[in-house]
């Protein structure tokens, strides 16, 4: 896969609405909000009131979700134990008997809002000191009550009794056509053998393939259009590259998880969005093995370097990512050169390149600009080494070696050695099952291992099955092995799966790559 | 017990009164004469407040003997606000004459396994409770890492237990009995029945539900079958509800809104509304169910069928079948290991275990084990599988386990020498169970009449003590550790020991808090006092000893109400055994001075050697008397 070109259509605002919860009246939909983010909807004061001090404080830092969970079921932390909060734990005909030896007779709707304003129990008794006291309007208590009985009871949008909606999404025509495809085949094959097996906690998965046209903002679009419908839970393998930054906005404002985007550009910011779980490192992610390799190979020799770049993102985020990395080494020489994709003068700039006797080129730039610089480098009997992140290089360039003798070092995800004869098994009786398009191997075994992630968070997650569930589950996964790929490890500050990458080198007769290093992580 | 004397104020009045002066001049002497004892202490930000106070009056003195409370409340020393959460651990040791060891070290050495230190009390350990075959149920403080126990109560009951059930807080144990239909309730605090609640059919399996709002009792008449409920608090019986015939097992949904109970003649299962207290449905299972546990991950109850071999799946929910699991005939015992997901069946006629996972509602993985499988328990890392009529215990490690159609691999040790299942009145309660350390389990061997302490990792049990000639059917551990009672509050309860002086060492590792509390016994006027054994005070302080050098030990007894040497105790004597029992040597002492005695041994090889000390004429018994502890090393 190829870089995909800067996105420059329009920028979708996007609304920062909450995903709607499913058949929620008006006034659950009220309390939800309150619920979720501590604000009236309405615009009222919402504050809450603390300790005997009774110091007052918005109550957006405090909003219920913080301590009693989605699913109003409360979480422990730092030694406070939240109360089940669910209408139907509040309401036990024989009351509640809490570990700390506080009892009270079941909760009615009044002793409730004389809980959340008052701080005390249905017996009178004081509320645990970390139980705010919140300050709220008549019309904004009536709402939080309305969404509370119904709390711990919502199905999240695309999921039912007997089914999961997972979408993913894929360009209908344009290059990526084809590939598209071949990853829906995959996903459909995948999943309907998990259905003959019994689904997931009786539940089958069905796929919800999202397709448009080729142009991001159509991408976008056809998703954002979609999820408005309500029928998809989760997605995998979408086709987010050249939308990402839209396409997570978007996941993030809906709430909605996406495993193993096709991208060369995942969204890692800070603080990094909960909702993405990328597979593999991005071109960032590459480049920055790349350098380390690099500064390793050529320990203490601090030769010139060139990074050669499109001067478009995400390669020019990448190749500021190289030059940073080796000039903390010591290198003193690194040129960032933009080669643009019409006009590349390869003559001069070789020219220009010997005369600085730069001995390593770090290539990000497409593989038309490849072409160019090794067919004049042949001419030219110039022979550096080349450091390419794998998913740039071209064809031809694995020629380099033959032709002129220089070296070139490809990052790689992944290595046959990440390969399990399981799970290649497991591939090839889908393929043979399914038909499977001989096409496009590497982008199958991807969304295979995507897929595969994907119904194990499910599979850790449970029958109480929620995108924040999912979210949790996946999040715990430590070196969990697909059999397709290297073992993922996702955390809240891990978001590829496998940060990090294998250098391999061409072997100049056979054109053979061998690995030249063991796996290198980007940080 | 708070030191706490009040003084009639003295501001407003012109004269002392008498009750002053006295009141002050006791202060005065108190000051003087023994220090009070400082019950608070703050360092860096925390403050901790120990009071110890007898069970049975909260305001008496402490005395020897007795059941004493110790309590330590642990807040912000500025703030006063509770901390909770908190792991304090604590030990009352006998305080020494000139003794200026440091508190931090004697906490270090109590912390390090008491191979050379030994408390008075422990207050962190844990009790060995077993359902005997007779009417009785033995309380332990296995000393597992010391040798020889100690046999704290022997609770009575009416007749033989069947089943029991142990509250969260292990302040109260309910125990079937059948031969008398009623259901004894037990006071885990003092060890005594406090109550005989009457059912008026033949109680069996016992279930405490989540909240503990009501136990179920399980009863199977001629005339009528079903499920009891007993209020906890008022131990009353709620409803007696009638579900089918035959044997019957219980399990409640992780809401507590259901309790699924099997009916193994009338090859059904009844779904229960726990708040209603009524039966709602009746699924036919199978011919005839015997097994029910509850997949929190799952929210679905699973039956196994003995007959039939199936294992049933019924969602919470819907409170209908949504998988039937074919697994094998015979099948007994069904557990989820921790997390829910993986359940543990087993087949007493094929000798197997099926592991069943519930994401997919399959059987996953099969694994051969001795004969009669018929109990599966859980520690963190293993499964454990009883096999009746085999006297090994099989293990099963759960992170090896999960992957479809991979080999499960299965170890087992010894876990004493007669079939663990051979009982001429078995129990369905847990006979292998989580000892409180982690990764240790104890396992009950009633034909051997001993229980075994097994620590994962190794080939055969650590240790063993004899269930005091008594068929021990079923184990439960009580953590006598400081638990939170409230917020900020942490207590145990202990038997208190001899009188004298002694400190309470207390720790608290994060935050970090060490200090040594004054407490003092006091005798217990009621007791003879020529039944309390003199104290026995170890003179030599030299604690490791060479091998094949004869080593002298020396000793003066103290007469502990008198404080004079106990002089011309003839049957004073030694036994001397290499840990963990390879050799031993039994020993009398010579009086060598007035009230001074000797010993003299040689040790054969390295290693470490405990004396035990006894003089029956003195009351001195080895369990109870002074153990010393020595080290031998290769001479030079």
């Amino acid at each position: 896969m190829r870089a995909w070109p800067i996105f420059v259509g329009a920028v979708f605002a996007l609304a920062a609405q909450l995903p709607q919860g499913s058949e929620l009246s008006a006034e659950e939909q009220r309390g939800r909000e309150i619920y979720l983010r501590g604000v009236s909807p309405s615009g009222k004061a919402l504050s809450a009131v603390l300790g005997a001090d009774g110091v007052e404080l918005p109550a957006a830092s405090f909003a219920c979700v913080n301590c009693h969970g989605r699913d109003g079921t409360g979480r422990s932390e730092g030694g406070v134990t939240p109360s089940d909060i669910t209408w139907a734990a509040l309401t036990k005909p024989y009351g509640v008997t809490h570990a700390s030896g506080r009892k009270h007779p079941p909760y009615t709707e009044r002793l409730l809002k004389r809980a959340i304003t008052m701080g005390l129990d249905s017996a009178g008794s004081h509320l645990h000191a970390a139980m705010p006291r919140y300050r709220l309007a008549h019309e904004d208590a009536a709402d939080l009550l309305a969404y509370l009985k119904r709390l711990g009871k919502l199905a999240d949008p695309g999921l039912s009794d007997d089914a999961i909606g997972i979408g993913t999404v894929v360009a209908g025509d344009g290059p990526f056509a084809e590939m598209g495809d071949a990853v829906k085949a995959v996903l459909t094959a995948y999943f309907a053998k998990i259905n003959r097996q019994g689904g997931v906690f009786n539940r089958r998965l069905e796929l919800r393939g999202v397709e448009s046209s080729d142009a991001p903002a159509s991408r976008v679009q056809a998703l954002r259009a979609a999820l408005d419908q309500d029928r998809i839970f989760a997605l995998v393998s979408a086709f987010t590259a050249g939308a990402d930054e839209e396409m997570a906005a978007l996941l993030r404002a809906k709430e909605i998880p996406l495993l193993g985007a096709f991208t060369l550009h995942p969204q890692i910011i800070a603080p990094p969005s909960p909702y993405l779980f990328y597979l593999s490192s991005g071109l960032k992610e590459q480049a920055a093995v790349l350098a380390r390799f690099a500064v390793a190979r050529y320990a203490g020799r601090a030769p010139a370097a060139v990074i050669l770049h499109s001067g478009e993102q995400p390669t020019r985020a990448a190749a500021a990512e190289i030059k940073r990395l080796c000039q903390a080494a010591g290198w003193e020489t690194v040129e960032e050169i933009e080669t643009p994709r019409a006009g590349f003068a390869a003559v001069s700039l070789i020219e220009r390149l010997r005369d600085r006797a730069t001995q390593v080129v770090f290539c990000l730039a497409p593989s038309e600009t490849q072409e160019a610089l090794l067919a004049q480098a042949k001419k030219l009997a110039w022979s550096p080494d080349y450091v390419i992140p794998g998913s740039l290089a071209g064809r031809r360039i694995l020629d380099a070696p033959a032709e002129t003798g220089a070296q070139v070092f490809l990052s790689v995800p992944a290595l046959p050695a990440d390969q399990t004869a399981e799970g290649l098994a497991e591939y090839a009786s889908l393929a043979t099952a399914h038909k499977l398009p001989p096409q496009h191997l590497a982008s199958q075994l991807t969304a295979l291992a995507a897929a595969k992630i994907l119904v194990e968070g499910l599979k850790r997650a449970g029958r109480n099955l929620s995108r924040q569930e999912l979210i949790a589950a996946l999040d715990k996964l430590y070196q969990f092995k697909t059999g397709l790929g290297p073992p993922v490890t996702f955390n809240a500050n891990q978001r590829i799966g496998a940060p990090g990458a294998y250098v391999v080198t061409v072997e100049r007769l056979s054109q053979r790559l061998t690995p030249v290093s063991g796996w290198i992580k980007p940080d | 017990m708070l030191i706490n004397v009040q003084c009639p104020t003295v501001r407003n009045s012109q004269r002392w009164p008498a009750a002053t002066v006295i009141c002050l001049v006791f202060l005065l002497a108190a000051a003087g004469f023994a220090q009070q004892p400082k019950r608070r202490v703050a360092h860096e930000g925390v403050a901790v407040e120990m009071e110890i106070e007898p069970v049975a009056a909260p305001r008496a003195p402490l005395r020897e003997g007795a059941d004493a409370i110790f309590r330590f409340s642990i807040t912000d020393a500025a703030t006063g606000t509770a901390l909770t959460g908190l792991r304090p651990a604590a030990w009352l040791d006998a305080l020494r004459e000139n003794e200026a060891q440091h508190c931090g070290k004697k906490i270090a050495a109590f912390l390090s396994g008491g191979l050379a230190a030994r408390p008075a009390l422990d207050l962190n350990t844990y009790y060995v409770l077993a359902l005997n075959h007779d009417a009785t149920i033995t309380v332990v403080d296995p000393l597992f890492h010391f040798g020889g126990t100690k046999l704290l109560a022997l609770v009575a009951l009416k007749s033989p237990g069947h089943d029991w059930a142990l509250t969260a807080d292990q302040a109260r144990l309910f125990v079937s009995l059948p031969d008398v239909n009623q259901v004894a309730v037990v006071d885990a605090v003092a060890w005594k029945v406090i109550a005989n609640v009457d059912l008026g059919a033949r109680p069996t399996r016992l279930a405490l539900q989540p909240d503990e709002q009501y136990l179920w009792v399980a009863y199977d008449g001629a005339d009528e079958s079903g499920v009891a409920a007993l209020t906890t608090a008022g131990l009353k019986v709620a409803a007696r509800i009638p579900t089918g015939g035959g044997a019957h097992e219980l399990a409640f949904s992780d809401d507590q809104r259901f309790a699924f109970v099997t009916n193994s003649a009338a090859g059904t299962t009844s779904v229960v509304d726990v708040r209603g207290l009524r039966k709602v449905k009746e699924i036919k299972t199978g011919r005839k169910p015997v097994a029910v546990a509850f997949s929190a991950l799952g929210k679905a109850a699973y039956i196994a069928d003995e007959e039939e071999g199936n294992i049933v799946a019924i969602d919470a929910a819907r409170l209908e079948i949504v998988a039937r699991v074919p697994a094998a005939p015979g099948l007994g015992p069904l557990k989820f290991a921790p997390g829910g997901r993986l359940g543990f069946a087993a087949s007493t006629m094929r000798n197997e275990v099926y592991i069943l996972d519930a994401a997919t509602n399959r059987i996953i993985q099969t694994a051969a084990v001795g004969a009669q499988p018929d109990q599966i328990s859980f520690s963190e890392r293993l499964a454990y599988v009883r096999a009746r009529a085999s006297e090994f215990v099989y293990l099963i490690p759960l992170d090896q386990v999960g992957k479809a159609g991979q080999p499960v691999p299965v170890l087992d040790f010894p876990g004493g020498q007669a079939p663990l299942g051979q009982t001429a009145r078995p129990s369905p309660a847990g006979a292998i169970v989580p000892a409180r350390d982690p990764n240790a389990v104890i396992v009950a061997n009633p034909a051997d009449k001993t229980i075994y302490y097994y620590k994962e990792g190794m080939a055969a049990p650590m240790g063993n003590f004899s269930n005091y000639k008594r068929e021990p059917r079923a184990v439960l551990v009580v953590d006598r550790s400081l638990r939170a009672r409230a917020p900020g509050v942490y207590e145990t309860v202990a038997k208190l020991p001899p009188p004298g002086r002694y400190e309470v060492a207390f720790i608290l590792d994060a935050p970090r808090l060490v200090h040594c509390f004054a407490a003092s016994i006091e005798p217990n006027p009621e007791r003879p006092t020529n039944a309390r054994p003199p104290r026995v005070e170890l003179l030599t302080n030299e604690r490791v000893i060479r091998i094949g050098a004869p080593t002298r030990l020396r000793f003066k007894l103290v007469d502990e109400n008198t404080k004079a040497a106990k002089i011309g105790v003839k049957d004073l004597q030694a036994v001397v055994f290499l840990a963990p029992g390879l050799w031993q040597q039994r020993l009398v002492a010579r009086e060598t001075a007035e009230g001074i005695y000797e010993l003299e041994f040689a040790p054969p090889e390295t290693g470490v050697y405990y004396v035990h000390l006894s003089a029956v004429s003195q009351g001195l018994s080895a369990n109870r008397g002074r153990l010393v502890t020595l080290e031998a090393r290769p001479s030079n």
